[in-house]
């Protein structure tokens, strides 16, 4: 956490709005990028993000820096509401299913065959192992924050993500 | 640092160096430098690299988005304070021209209601024919009652 988002988590606290616009400009892009990727449906990622950042003003108060980074924490909140909507879209696609057997179509913003076969890799994923490698390689979280936001030693990432990378490559290898 | 933790940090993190954990970077490099043959392992995580450094995605959100959504929050927030009454009155009286239909809503609501009851009750309505003497004829028989009593006929007693 840097000082200056120190000082506007503090305004954002005694109700700053201007404050906290800042830091929706500064995190609004990555959280989206983020559940974008985990939920691979674009409106659900966006709802996710935007959601994340309001749980900021509510809870401001709540953040504490000595803690961790106001990224982390963010991406703590983002990863557990993405948790939640993969359980409910989950259920969803099962009752779906039960009712038509016809795949749904894929949603993605991804624009090549390329693109469009990592984003099927990944979100074919387990979960945990998803969200070990997107927040490790993409979100710019050392492993010892990724395991914060994950509730897990920083060994058992290690074996997520070495499973995530083994499984990837083979759906790579399979599809391009 | 020791060949069979650089050789899972490469498994983990990738062949990037990079993306390995700061706290190890410089002894692993440092062992890889070393051991020329683990150029092998990096260089079978590089095309996976590669493909998810690729994997670029697109948002849409805007700061405006975030905003408006924290408005209406707001908005909701203050309404739920308010008393079922207060509530009732903001539905009906609208800010807005756009919800105009409520106030005329009610105002018909109440018409049909008025019409329904007055044609479901026929009989409480008096009968108007009647001349208009007979219906105040009680009120005027009993003119000379008050609240002391009846007032005597006082024509008498100026004669």
């Amino acid at each position: 956490m840097t000082a200056d988002e120190n000082q506007l988590m503090l305004r954002v606290v005694d109700g700053d709005r201007h404050a906290f616009v800042q830091l929706v400009e500064a995190h609004l892009r990555p959280l989206e990028v983020f559940a974008t990727r985990m939920l691979a449906d674009a409106a659900e990622a966006q709802d996710v993000a935007q959601e994340t950042l309001l749980r900021l003003w509510q809870r401001a108060a709540a953040f504490d820096p000595q803690r961790g980074r106001l990224s982390t924490w963010l991406h703590q909140i983002a990863h557990n509401l993405c948790i939640d909507r993969l359980r409910k879209l989950r259920r969803v696609s099962n009752w779906n299913e039960s009712l038509d057997d016809t795949p749904a179509p894929a949603v993605d913003t991804l624009v090549d065959e390329r693109h469009k076969a990592v984003s099927m890799a990944l979100s074919h994923l387990p979960e945990r192992q998803r969200s070990a490698l997107l927040l490790t390689y993409y979100q710019d979280l050392t492993n010892r924050e990724v395991a914060g936001i994950m509730g897990i030693s920083i060994r058992a990432l290690e074996s997520l993500l070495v499973r995530s990378r083994a499984a990837l490559k083979q759906s790579l290898e399979e599809t391009v | 640092m020791n060949q069979q933790r650089l050789k899972q940090l490469i498994a983990a993190y990738g062949g990037d160096a990079k993306r390995w954990p700061e706290s190890e970077r410089v002894a692993a490099l440092n062992l890889y430098a070393s051991n020329p043959e683990l150029a092998m392992l990096r260089n079978q995580q590089a095309s996976l690299d590669q493909a998810l450094d690729a994997h670029s995605v697109i948002t849409q959100s805007r700061v405006t988005d975030v905003m408006a959504r924290l408005a209406n929050r707001d908005k909701c927030a203050q309404i739920s304070r308010l008393s079922l009454w207060d509530r009732a009155s903001r539905w009906l009286v609208p800010d807005t021209l756009t919800a105009a239909w409520r106030p005329a809503l009610a105002a018909a609501l109440s018409l049909v209601l008025g019409i329904s009851l007055g044609v479901l009750n026929p009989d409480e309505v008096g009968d108007w024919s009647s001349p208009e003497q007979d219906v105040f004829m009680p009120y005027i028989a009993d003119a000379n009652n008050t609240a002391y009593g009846v007032v005597d006929d006082w024509s008498d007693d100026y004669e």
